[in-house]
């Protein structure tokens, strides 16, 4: 009995003395980062980009300076489709107040014959009185 | 008649018990002890982000992590946190030829901290770092500087990308630690980044302006990845190499 016990003891003190523990100290951080990757892309773009007009290098010597025809937005070709009508109208209302070419010749007409009509009551008056 | 009342048991009892006292007390007597009494503690080791903000950068180095184009950002460290932002954007070319995105910031130990020997370590590319994932933000197209949606060819571009993360700490003068983090990116997602489309064909009637682009690209494609790195700090003689699996 005393030399299990003895045994035992003496493995227990054999094993403990086999186990080593080894533990070191850490500390932890964060980092965050938002990255932007650029992807070299070869765009194409069909029809007009908008906010983008361009002046003719040209053009900035001359008093006036006229917007590229081709690229008008859909409001600004109304705006001036509204004015060119506008202006249409005032032409046409201005050319059908005017007398007509007969018109003027008929008043030209009567105008000479009451030319003619005096000068005649003049001769006869004047004979008249002789 | 009286019994003797000293028998001879008594004295021999007598005698031993006079004796003992007489060498109890002779020991005493001649007898000095001293005591020795120590207190251990295991110590604290606590680091933050160091609030000089020359000590921050970040570049693009070569194959070998020398730094070889430094990137314009912006860094908000907290005591455990360090946020970056960048003010321009990064070339995925470089990315596909193997160059690295790295990282420096200043470490300092804080003022409880009793462990403040660092367990420094060198850039190994020659083992795998490990992995990390980037989840994509947003993808916008960029054209003469100005910044679009790009509709339906936006699911192209924010997939994830995947990293290899190589983490080490270097001695600068003063005592001064300078953290480093070197971003990879891995074959998986190079491969898959070349497969994208390089040519894009944009009807202008549908484009969606987002506002000028504050990268300073004037044309292609920006995506922006979020990116989250717990980066430790061990003691001095410590066996662990983050930078490596």
């Amino acid at each position: 009995m005393k030399k299990t016990v003895l045994a035992v003891l003496v493995a227990v003190m054999a094993m403990s003395s086999g186990i080593t523990a080894f533990a070191y100290w850490k500390s932890e951080l964060k980092v965050k980062a938002n990255i932007p990757v650029v992807y070299d892309v070869d765009i194409e773009m069909s029809g007009d980009v908008k906010g983008q007009e361009k002046v003719d290098p040209a053009d900035k010597g001359d008093i006036t300076i006229r917007p590229d025809q081709g690229k008008k937005s859909s409001s600004e070709s109304v705006q001036e489709e509204s004015t060119a009508n506008t202006e249409e109208q005032t032409i046409k209302e201005s050319i059908q107040n005017k007398p007509s070419i007969e018109e003027t010749k008929e008043s030209i007409i009567k105008s000479e014959n009451n030319t003619e009509s005096k000068a005649e009551a003049d001769t006869n008056n004047e004979e008249i009185k002789r | 008649m009286h019994k003797k009342f000293f028998g001879v048991k008594s004295c021999i009892f007598g005698a031993l018990f006079i004796g003992l006292v007489a060498i109890g007390t002779g020991y005493a007597s001649w007898n000095s002890s001293i005591s020795a009494q120590a207190n251990l503690t295991s110590g604290t080791m606590d680091v933050e982000f160091g609030k000089s903000g020359e000590k921050y950068s970040a570049s693009v180095t070569d194959t070998n992590g020398n730094v070889e184009t430094p990137v314009s950002a912006q860094f908000s460290p907290t005591d455990k946190e360090l946020e970056i932002s960048f003010d321009e954007g990064l070339p995925v070319n470089a990315l596909l030829d193997g160059k690295l995105l790295r990282l420096d910031f200043q470490i300092t130990p804080t003022g409880g901290s009793s462990v403040n020997k660092l367990n420094y370590t060198k850039l190994d590319l020659s083992k795998t770092g490990e992995n990390v994932e980037l989840q994509a933000d947003s993808a916008v197209l960029v054209y003469n500087g100005v910044s679009y949606a790009l509709g339906e060819n936006e699911s192209l571009y924010t997939q994830p990308l995947q990293f290899e993360v190589y983490e080490t700490l270097s001695k600068e003068d003063k005592d001064e630690s300078i953290g480093q983090i070197y971003l990879k990116l891995s074959d998986e997602s190079a491969n898959m980044i070349k497969d994208l489309p390089t040519k894009l064909d944009i009807d202008a009637a549908n484009l969606e302006e987002l506002g000028d682009d504050t990268l300073g690209v004037q044309n292609g494609v920006v995506v922006k990845y979020s990116l989250e790195i717990p980066y430790d700090v061990f003691q001095a003689g410590s066996k662990v190499n983050k930078s490596v699996k």
